[in-house]
């Protein structure tokens, strides 16, 4: 609905309300992101929205940060990862209050001789937009960390894709959400394999979320079309801040439903 | 260059339509799979569902064990986003983009030392 997997609400869902341990609340929601994305991943195709090329780029950073991420997570305590997720949650949370009024970077103009530049048509103005890449450094070490954060913590990353894309790289947002969704299955993946070898991806966990999560994903998309976005972004921050909350007094002993 | 230049915009609505399929059908299968592991499910109220190894799930598949359908609609699920990558580097070698042919390569590569370090 708002550009996120979706992985941030339902760890703390399972977790804190269904009791789940969090590393199979973690490879639930890693089979759960691929679902999602790759639905949307293909949708964005459809409208040839997304930039295959830059996708291929980032996600060699992407995929390792990933694979790194999930290693470290399968050898931590559940206190420690609750913990961390607790952190996790209340920066991402105050990071949407901070950008909820969505802002566009400079795009980048159109490089002829460079092959990361590319053009989609805009569906609202009918006009072709051509933009070009920059900070490409910049863009693989975002996507290292993002993997690093998607393969510890279970969700996709697009959160900290699509900012570094639009704000860093210069690339136009529809086409940054785009490529970022594209991405996200690889990046999920590389760090699902080490979670489905622990035993942490539990059938009876994975399969029912993942199918509820992709149901409703579809019916979120409609839902986010009526309402405006900046409200919903908050909306969302200020869940986000709950959950923290609650994880963190989870952490310390005290469950709260 | 002028070769993978020219095939960026020449054959950018293909590679994309031929992703697109790879994804849709990847998740198709999966969810099939995942649906007959659920109504097995339902059937067999006892049947223990378990995280399977791979060749524990191939043998139970045969009969007909909720688990292993369950595992596998998870296994198939994982291996779509692999595919689009394995997909993505034949395109780039049919279209001669020898940078992007070998980038996507190596994306493959640390997709199957994941999978050797994950699926025994």
């Amino acid at each position: 609905m708002v550009g996120i997997g979706g992985g941030v609400l339902l760890i703390p869902l399972l977790t804190l309300w269904v009791g789940v341990p969090i590393h199979n609340a973690i490879g639930a929601s890693l089979v759960a992101v691929i679902a999602t994305s790759s639905a949307a991943a293909s949708s964005y195709l459809a409208d040839k929205l997304t930039n295959v090329r830059l996708a291929m780029t980032l996600e060699i950073t992407t995929a390792s940060g990933a694979l790194l991420g999930g290693l470290t997570a399968t050898f931590l305590n559940r206190f420690t990862l609750e913990v961390v997720f607790a952190v996790a949650l209340t920066v991402l949370g105050f990071h949407m209050l901070r950008s909820s009024r969505q802002r566009e970077g400079n795009h980048e103009p159109f490089h002829p001789n460079s092959r990361l530049s590319s053009e989609y048509v805009d569906s609202y103005s009918k006009k072709t937009v051509r933009y070009g890449v920059r900070n490409l450094p910049l863009g693989l070490g975002v996507s290292f960390l993002a993997g690093n954060v998607s393969g510890l913590l279970g969700i996709g990353g697009g959160v900290m894709k699509v900012p570094a894309m639009v704000l860093a790289m210069g690339v136009p947002m529809r086409a940054a959400v785009a490529t970022s969704n594209f991405m996200i299955g690889v990046t999920a993946v590389s760090s699902a394999f080490v979670y489905y070898s622990r035993g942490f991806i539990l059938p009876q966990v994975a399969v029912p979320t993942a199918l509820g999560v992709f149901i409703g994903s579809l019916f979120g998309a409609r839902i986010a079309t009526r309402m405006k976005g900046s409200r919903l972004t908050v909306f969302f921050a200020l869940v986000l801040l709950v959950f923290a909350a609650q994880m963190a007094l989870n952490v310390l002993g005290i469950r709260m439903r | 260059m002028e070769a993978g230049k020219k095939s960026a915009s020449d054959t950018g609505r293909d590679e994309s339509l031929l992703f697109r399929a790879v994804l849709v059908y990847g998740l198709g299968i999966s969810f099939l799979s995942m649906t007959i592991g659920l109504v097995l499910a339902a059937f067999n109220p006892g049947a223990p569902i378990v995280p399977l190894s791979l060749s524990d799930l191939i043998t139970g598949l045969d009969q007909l064990q909720p688990s292993a359908w369950l595992n596998l609609g998870v296994f198939l699920l994982l291996a779509t986003p692999m595919a689009r990558v394995a997909v993505s580097a034949v395109v780039f070698v049919l279209v001669h983009d020898n940078l992007y042919c070998a980038l996507t390569t190596a994306v493959f590569l640390i997709l199957l030392v994941s999978f050797r370090l994950g699926v025994h």
